[in-house]
């Protein structure tokens, strides 16, 4: 397999109003509308043979959520991001087109609360505790406290000695 | 007489029930060096048993969060009087590094009465094995 071409991947992504950039060598951070999301990835992942997908990462950007794909190639890191407004955290899966993902967009529903439409899996937990509260907000948002949750998990216990 | 006799076997095997309350493998590695032949614990009568309903010692690594919270309460309330804790660990002393985190507890002795910590992450076999047999003679 020879080098992901930063030319056929800028097509791509200027077809679907995405921009490319390098900030570092060996590295590629693409921006896309989160309408395009699905045609993009389907584009790196069955046209560009990049198939191997690291994870998602999730990101509280205060108005918005982020969500970024990394991809990994060889030696090369495509990174696939895009945002979405936080009154409406509902996404396309990308689980038809990367089987693997399952368990990525389970993890991100779980901590961030963002829904991943086409998700068979989406509404069991994966790494949440069975007795969490489901009126409770999702741990890792920067409005959540932690001291908070864990009282209402009844973690926090008084020391009398202390 | 016959008390003598139960507490001087008691003393010279006792059975333990190792449990992972959401321990990230380190400890249970280093718990699992201290029962297999290169320290061998078995020789001080020490042997790992699959119930804790046989069990006089109860081993906890990890630290203790909602998930694990109530198993480890249920697996205590099953072992039969009397029975010992030894937390392992620095996780199950204090919580550890996830010590402050959204899911983590602060300690095994919040769920259940311990008899004795291990310090350290992980702690060395010896200090395992060391922890056990002082936690022996203090068995009356």
């Amino acid at each position: 397999m020879s080098q992901v071409s930063m030319q056929q991947l800028q097509e791509y992504a200027a077809d679907s109003n995405g921009k490319v950039s390098t900030p570092r060598k060996g590295e590629m951070f693409i921006e896309i509308d989160q309408a395009h999301i699905m045609g993009f990835i389907s584009h790196v992942v069955n046209d560009l043979r990049i198939r191997l997908l690291s994870t998602i990462t999730g990101l509280d950007l205060g108005q918005n959520f982020g969500i970024i794909y990394n991809f990994s190639h060889e030696d090369q890191k495509i990174q696939v991001k895009t945002t979405l407004p936080k009154n409406q955290p509902t996404t396309v899966s990308i689980v038809e087109i990367v089987p693997g993902a399952i368990l990525y967009e389970m993890e991100i529903h779980d901590l961030f609360g963002i829904t991943f439409t086409g998700n068979p899996w989406i509404n069991l937990k994966l790494l949440l505790p069975d007795n969490w509260p489901a009126d409770l907000p999702p741990p890792l948002l920067k409005s959540s406290k932690p001291a908070e949750i864990r009282k209402r998990l009844h973690l926090e216990v008084e020391r009398k000695n202390e | 007489m016959f008390e003598r006799l139960t507490n001087w076997s008691r003393k010279r095997s006792p059975w333990v029930y190792h449990i992972n309350a959401s321990s990230c493998n380190g400890c249970d590695i280093e718990l699992v060096a201290t029962l297999t032949p290169r320290y061998d614990i078995e020789r001080f009568g020490a042997v790992l048993v699959p119930s804790p309903r046989h069990a006089d010692v109860l081993m906890v690594t990890g630290v203790v969060n909602a998930q694990t919270k109530d198993r480890l309460r249920q697996v205590y309330e099953q072992m039969p009087e009397p029975k010992h804790v030894i937390a392992i660990g620095a996780c199950a002393a204090s919580g550890g590094v996830f010590k402050g985190c959204y899911n983590a507890g602060q300690g095994v002795q919040d769920v259940v009465p311990v008899d004795m910590f291990i310090p350290g992450c992980p702690p060395r076999p010896e200090a395992i094995m060391y922890g056990v047999l002082k936690l022996l003679g203090e068995v009356k």
